[in-house]
């Protein structure tokens, strides 16, 4: 009864067929995955200026902004880049998973054009109104530092939209299974896209109900608005905003294996449950930042930021052992065997999509996820919360983690969604490098800083006209410094990106793509693929021991730090 | 041809609307709505 | 990226399932931590709130400093209270009074802000809590090192948050 009220789009929708994967793409959803790309690109550009200026401000030797500057640009650099790159670019990826990877259409391209729109407006006013002097307040904006309305009115017109794109994904993973346009179970790719949809939806939701009230207040409608009801609301859409990143990065990473080195997932059980552990327990995650707040009980803090038994973080570790298995998997299978690691000496280093995978899972794992799982234990977030460690933990996983992994698959977007051929090439294969050490150097110069004290968010903590002397240690000086440099090669690792991805968008001849690989045609002297029922994954299993034995050293030496502490407190 | 029989499993994992009022419903309760009465519940300052 | 088998439910291999149950393992420990960690540790988060308005916290402060007042630096009157109740006032952009303590007495910090939000981080000891208007937290603390100590605002409370720097003092 109710697939009749469903039109079938089949006459509306104009598709082409990708000759490299024989996918149907229909082209009103190409046309919007563009354009999101297009747009996150564009912030990426603007809050990646912002982001340099500012490491050059937080390096007190420069120091380089006055304190009214510093404080708006962080401003718009967190809005900038937590939100607008970031949810411009899943916007692509949910449209590209739920038309593209499921031969579908794009049920309602107005739809798709209105969120767009909405998106659009909501961005830019609220970088106008920031950059006007009008909301230094951060991108938490916490009651009762009162931005101007119109500040509140952007962040919920983007929200709005972003949540249209949404349900968008879902309506069009629900037309496609009614015109039978795929069958069975989606695959895992579009799977992790869902999660991260199904998470995207609890966070704009509660990014409604904490700014709705805000703007009233701001407005002077609402006379009164709690402080500790504002944080709990807000961190609700603070924090799952950047459990989607997490959700779509794993599924970029599954995705880039799949590109670069022909992975398939070792097991979609296991596969799968880490995505199911996310849906359900990640949200919790949100309690990390109100940890040393007051009026929340230990049994709420301790149950929250352990997302339930770490159920969440169990998730994660699933995704760092299947991801590399079914590298190695793949790569064993053309044969490279010899020993535990001959197929990651063997494997496509030069391949742009293979270096931001394997810089990113790196940068993902050993820096944030460590340093996220330390940070949000409550009685160890005395040590850490507001300082520059909680910036060094998120520039870990968002930056090195989400935003390198959305790079590499921006290039493999150009041939095939662009159309475009990939212009230099070689500045390509290094940019996930270059980039990912200056994100690694400026990731330890700021956990580094944090553990001596040194506050996020502060214009100088040396550099300070207050009449009482911060007290920092004078090795901060140093890891300040060093984040500083990171932060300037990190900057030059994101022109490369951007130069990459203009010249080859503006000047790339305009061809269909050839071959999935960007760099690599295939391997020089490719060995004899073996044709061999069970392959283990071996070499993985002991990277992922390493990874233990390393996380519970550094685990246990906090714990040490905080019985040290020459305060006791309770 | 006689199809083989779905695990339950993968049926369950397969229900993604299920799997989104799950998380819906875990979220707001444990996180939002106990957090909120903890707050609720703080007493005044005594005299 | 492709589409799997019709049936994908299969049991683990060898090394998915030991992998599985040693990071499940591991989870479990960190969950255990925090409930030893409070029952035998001795650095633990503060669970003492109360509600206060403005005016009355405000009030509350004055007469501690009023009662308690042994010098004034830098136009802040310095305080040096018995172990006990203590007070300490945050607002746009100061720490209020300067607190002089005793090294190993315990003390009940009561802080609160007048304003905006807060952040309460003391150096270089390096612990800090969240401060919001409206909310009392009561810290219970005992200084086991005697010297000067800073408290930074480690929450952005407007422009001038950077020279919001208060003083502790522990003498012997």
């Amino acid at each position: 009864m109710a697939t009749q009220a469903i039109p079938l789009g089949e006459e509306k929708a104009i598709f082409r067929v990708c000759p490299v994967t024989r996918l149907r793409v229909d082209l009103a959803a190409e046309r919007m995955i563009i354009a999101n790309a297009t747009a996150a690109v564009v912030f990426l550009l603007v809050g990646g200026i912002m982001g340099l200026l500012l490491a050059l401000t937080r390096w007190e030797a420069i120091h380089l902004l006055p304190a009214t500057w510093y404080y708006r640009l962080v401003t718009a650099h967190g809005f900038n880049m937590l939100v607008a790159w970031i949810v411009f670019f899943e916007a692509a990826g949910l449209y590209f998973g739920s038309t593209v990877l499921l031969n579908a259409r794009l049920v309602s391209p107005r739809a798709a054009q209105a969120a767009f729109a909405l998106m659009l407006l909501g961005a830019l006013l609220v970088n106008a109104i920031v950059l006007a002097g009008h909301a230094d307040v951060m991108f938490t904006a916490y009651v009762p530092l009162k931005a101007h309305p119109l500040f509140y009115l952007g962040i919920i017109l983007f929200a709005l939209g972003a949540l249209t794109a949404v349900v968008l994904f879902f309506a069009n993973i629900f037309v496609a299974r009614l015109e039978g346009r795929y069958t069975g179970s989606v695959p895992l790719v579009v799977f992790g896209l869902a999660t991260a949809a199904i998470i995207a939806t609890y966070t704009l939701l509660s990014g409604a109900i904490a700014f709705i009230p805000a703007f009233f207040w701001s407005l002077g409608w609402l006379r009164t608005y709690d402080p500790g009801f504002y944080r709990n609301l807000f961190w609700g859409f603070g924090h799952p905003a950047q459990q989607i990143n997490l959700a779509a990065m794993v599924a970029v990473w599954y995705a880039l294996a799949a590109i670069t080195v022909g992975a398939t997932p070792i097991n979609e059980k296991l596969c799968r449950l880490a995505f199911v552990l996310y849906i359900l327990f990640i949200n919790l995650g949100a309690a990390h930042h109100l940890l040393v707040d007051p009026g929340l009980s230990f049994a709420w803090k301790m149950f929250n930021t352990s997302y339930a038994m770490y159920l969440a973080v169990l998730g994660s570790l699933i995704h760092a052992f299947s991801i590399p298995a079914a590298v190695e998997v793949a790569l064993r299978r053309q044969g490279y065997q010899r020993g535990l690691f001959e197929w990651l000496r063997r494997a496509p280093w030069q391949e742009p999509g293979f270096a931001a995978l394997v810089v990113s899972m790196i940068l993902f794992g050993w820096l944030g996820g460590v340093s996220g799982v330390i940070i949000g234990t409550e009685q160890l977030n005395m040590q850490f919360h507001n300082t520059l460690a909680v910036p060094g933990h998120f520039h870990a996983t968002v930056v090195g983690g989400t935003t390198l992994a959305f790079m590499g698959l921006t290039y493999y977007l150009i041939p095939l969604i662009f159309r475009r051929e990939l212009r230099l090439k070689r500045l390509a294969t290094w940019q996930p490098y270059v980039f990912g050490l200056g994100m690694l150097l400026l990731i330890l110069g700021f956990l580094f800083s944090g553990t001596l004290g040194v506050p996020r968010r502060h214009w100088g903590v040396f550099t300070t006209p207050a009449i009482f002397s911060s007290l920092i240690p004078e090795p901060a000086r140093l890891s300040l410094a060093l984040a500083g440099i990171g932060g300037i090669i990190a900057a030059i690792g994101g022109a490369m990106f951007v130069l990459v991805v203009l010249s080859s968008v503006l000047t790339g001849a305009a061809q269909e793509a050839r071959s999935l690989r960007l760099v690599l045609a295939d391997p020089a002297d490719p060995p004899e693929a073996t044709e061999i029922a069970h392959v283990e994954p071996r070499g993985t299993f002991l990277i992922m021991l390493a990874f233990l034995a390393f996380f519970i050293l550094v685990y246990s030496r906090n714990w040490w730090l905080l019985g040290a502490r020459g305060w006791l407190v309770h | 041809m006689e199809k083989e029989r779905m695990p339950l499993g993968q049926a369950i994992f397969d229900e993604l609307f299920l799997l989104f009022l799950l998380s819906l419903i875990i979220s707001l309760i444990l996180y939002n709505v106990w957090g909120l009465l903890d707050l609720l519940r703080t007493p005044l300052l005594p005299p | 990226m492709v589409a799997p088998p019709r049936v994908w439910w299969r049991p683990l291999d060898r090394l998915e399932r030991t992998w599985l149950l040693l990071a499940f393992g591991w989870c479990l420990v960190l969950f255990a931590m925090m409930p030893i960690w409070l029952a035998f540790g001795r650095h633990n988060v503060p669970a003492t709130i109360y509600r206060a308005s403005a005016a009355q916290f405000r009030q509350r402060v004055e007469e501690f400093v009023q009662k308690y007042q042994v010098g004034t630096e830098k136009g802040i009157p310095i305080v040096e209270p018995p172990p006990g109740d203590v007070y300490l006032l945050a607002r746009q952009w100061q720490w209020y009074p300067i607190l002089k303590l005793k090294k190993g007495q315990t003390y009940r910090l009561h802080i609160s802000s007048i304003d905006v939000q807060h952040g309460f981080s003391i150096q270089p000891a390096n612990l800090s809590f969240q401060i919001l208007p409206e909310y009392v937290y009561v810290i219970t603390l005992t200084p086991l090192e005697s010297g000067e100590f800073s408290i930074i605002c480690n929450e952005f409370c407007y422009i001038g948050h950077h020279v919001m720097i208060g003083r502790i003092l522990v003498t012997d």
